[in-house]
């Protein structure tokens, strides 16, 4: 209630992750760097939920971990419900994380085996919150409620449960401190597709009634189109288009973003539609193309795309956009 | 499903379902369920508890004191008052091998706990703090380059013969092996997304380390320290043979070998029976370890050795 509505709850500018890998030839190693992000930069509202789609290893998870200060990063600035988070340690980051908190992908390896739910849930509680923690008990119950689990459940172990209802304990565990911010890496990836729905309903349910803010990073178009407001998409470390979901979808400007969405099935027997299949490989990120990362498969590909990398512009929908050809046909 | 226990004949494994489940409270768990079908890992607790039970209740089972001399009855073959024979001072064998298995499990056990602490540690450290991995790694590799024998028997030799610095040495050498098996459990854990998880909710490393890489290194941990015991029991039986273990007259199954080596073509029983149950222990604990490592992670299919 205290931040204003137009001040994004997270802003990130410029953000940079260079990997540096060993690479072994002959008799000495040499190193190489991976631009696994190379300049990102989004906002993201208080209340919305941002989906972050791209290929695999384009970057979109590696920006989630940065934005949950997982990894220390290259370049460029975070800035979390207007404090810069960018360069805090670890313990100056630790009252900040009760504000955000992350869904995991493999619900298996996302909880500890030897822990009981009651202490899953319970932890980041017992970290923030030790000094009540005679209360602990009723608030754990009442997050497992939340998610929709029994209170039978509480003193079982992770192995007890389907994948589901895994999922599920962690929702329970981010949301034990009332966080802002949820980042869902891949969170129904690894789910059936029954269930994909029931937790996405649950995802969606949850941010009602808690005025929850999602970054929802996924490769499937499908879940990212059900459950976001805006939809930012990435290529080889960059965003090269973020737009409201209904004019993503209606009006895909970037070639890549066309591409991309034209893969995605019709779910009814006898469509036809035209689709756009890229040629050759995602280059790699140790040695990306010169200019516009995407133009080495990109059927728009101009002289001036090898030269100068394309800078994120503003259409006139008020979305972004970073491609010549999209500028040109604009004038 | 629910027998009552003593309705119909048990056996063995009626027995271990029994303690398992009215006393363990394993009812519910995979691992009790997979042990119970593991009758190779039933043979080895059986063999074992024997011979722990042996080193217990040591002082009602040997009638005749283990250091009781009596020249009347030198070199006798096992007999009914003398169920292993006597030796060259007419000393029971029996008794000698029953307070050897107290020397050798308490030396066993000490070495176990010291290589499993020091182990966890060293471990730990590498695989959770990748700038101390090199450093530790690199001197546990060094101490692995050496046979192990020979390094326990250097050390030992040098901090002089006695059961303290027997266990020191024993201790020393068996630390790299417990480290790797820590670190390697380490490296795949500090990955696992429920670290991740603790670091979002803002855990310090000393409480991810005690709450989520520690319980479960464990599991391949105790397997590793199954078979450390079994290496411990008869490199601690190699020590004493030497006469840089245990200090005569504590028997230890090392030192009665190595005193009826001089009459072995006569007097067979002396060296036999304290051979017998090396060979009796190490097998207990060598079917123990492979059991519980089938039991705790079927996975798990890394040969020791």
């Amino acid at each position: 209630m205290t931040s204003e509505t137009n001040t994004p709850l997270l802003e990130i500018s410029d953000l940079v992750k260079h990997f540096t890998v060993r690479r072994r030839g002959g008799l000495w190693t040499s190193t190489a760097t991976v631009k696994a992000v190379d300049g990102v930069s989004l906002n993201i509202d208080n209340g919305e939920t941002l989906g972050l789609v791209g290929e695999s290893g384009c970057g979109k998870s590696t920006v989630g971990k940065l934005i949950m200060r997982l990894s220390s990063l290259t370049g460029g600035r975070i800035v979390f419900d207007g404090r810069d988070v960018s360069h805090l340690g670890r313990s100056e980051m630790r009252p900040i994380r009760r504000e955000m908190q992350m869904i995991f992908q493999d619900p298996v390896s996302a909880l500890n085996p030897r822990m009981s739910v009651e202490e899953i849930v319970g932890e980041p509680l017992a970290i923030h919150d030790s000094r009540n923690h005679r209360e602990h008990g009723a608030k754990i119950r009442k997050l497992l409620s939340t998610v929709g689990l029994a209170n039978s459940h509480a003193h079982r172990f992770p192995h007890e449960f389907s994948g589901g209802q895994r999922q599920r304990i962690g929702i329970a565990r981010a949301l034990a401190t009332q966080p802002k911010l949820i980042v869902c890496d891949e969170a129904v990836s690894a789910l059936d597709v029954s269930i994909q729905a029931q937790i996405i309903n649950l995802l969606q349910d949850l941010q009602e009634e808690f005025r929850l803010t999602y970054l929802f990073i996924s490769h499937d178009l499908s879940v990212v189109r059900h459950i976001s407001d805006r939809i930012a998409v990435m290529y080889l470390g960059r965003i090269v288009e973020i737009a409201e979901k209904k004019t993503l979808f209606a009006k895909p400007l970037h070639p890549y973003t066309q591409a991309l969405l034209s893969s995605v099935p019709i779910p009814r027997p006898g469509a036809r539609k035209e689709r756009i299949v890229l040629a050759g490989d995602v280059p790699s990120p140790i040695n990306p193309p010169s200019g516009c990362s995407f133009r080495t498969r990109c059927v728009k590909a101009m002289d001036v795309c090898a030269k100068i990398a394309p800078r994120l512009q503003h259409t006139p929908t008020g979305d972004l956009v970073s491609c010549h050809a999209v500028e040109l046909s604009k004038q | 499903m629910e027998r009552h226990p003593f309705s119909t004949p048990i056996g063995w494994r009626g027995l271990f379902r029994i303690i398992s489940e009215r006393f363990l409270k394993l009812r519910n768990s995979r691992v009790a369920r997979r042990a119970l079908r593991n009758s190779l890992l039933l043979t080895g607790i059986g063999l074992f508890t024997f011979v722990v039970l042996l080193g217990i209740f040591a002082d009602f089972l040997a009638i005749t004191p283990y250091d009781e001399v009596q020249m009347r009855h030198r070199f006798e073959p096992p007999s009914a008052a003398f169920p292993f024979g006597t030796d060259n001072f007419g000393r029971d064998i029996f008794s000698r091998v029953v307070y050897g298995a107290r020397i050798s499990l308490q030396i066993g056990l000490s070495v176990v706990v010291l290589s499993g602490i020091s182990g966890v540690i060293f471990g730990t450290l590498a695989g959770y703090f990748p700038r101390l991995d090199n450093v530790i790694m690199r001197v546990m590799d060094a101490l692995l380059a050496f046979p192990e024998i020979i390094l326990a028997i250097a050390i030992a030799a040098t901090l002089g013969p006695s059961t303290a610095n027997a266990i020191i040495a024993l201790a020393v050498v068996y630390t790299p092996r417990t480290a790797r098996v820590v670190r390697a459990s380490v490296l795949v854990i500090r990955q696992m997304d429920y670290v991740t998880a603790a670091i979002c909710a803002g855990a310090t490393d000393m409480r991810i380390l005690r709450r989520h890489v520690f319980p479960n290194t464990m599991a391949p941990l105790v397997v590793q320290l199954t078979f450390i015991f079994a290496y411990a029991v008869i490199a601690e039986a190699v020590l004493s043979f030497l006469g840089i273990g245990a200090v005569p007259p504590t028997p230890t199954w090392g030192n009665i070998i190595a005193e009826g080596r001089n009459y072995i073509r006569e007097a067979t029983w002396i060296s036999l029976f304290p051979g017998l149950a090396i060979g009796i222990t190490v097998l207990g604990l060598n079917l123990l370890g492979d059991g519980l490592r089938d039991v705790l992670d079927p996975r798990m299919k890394v040969r020791h050795g």
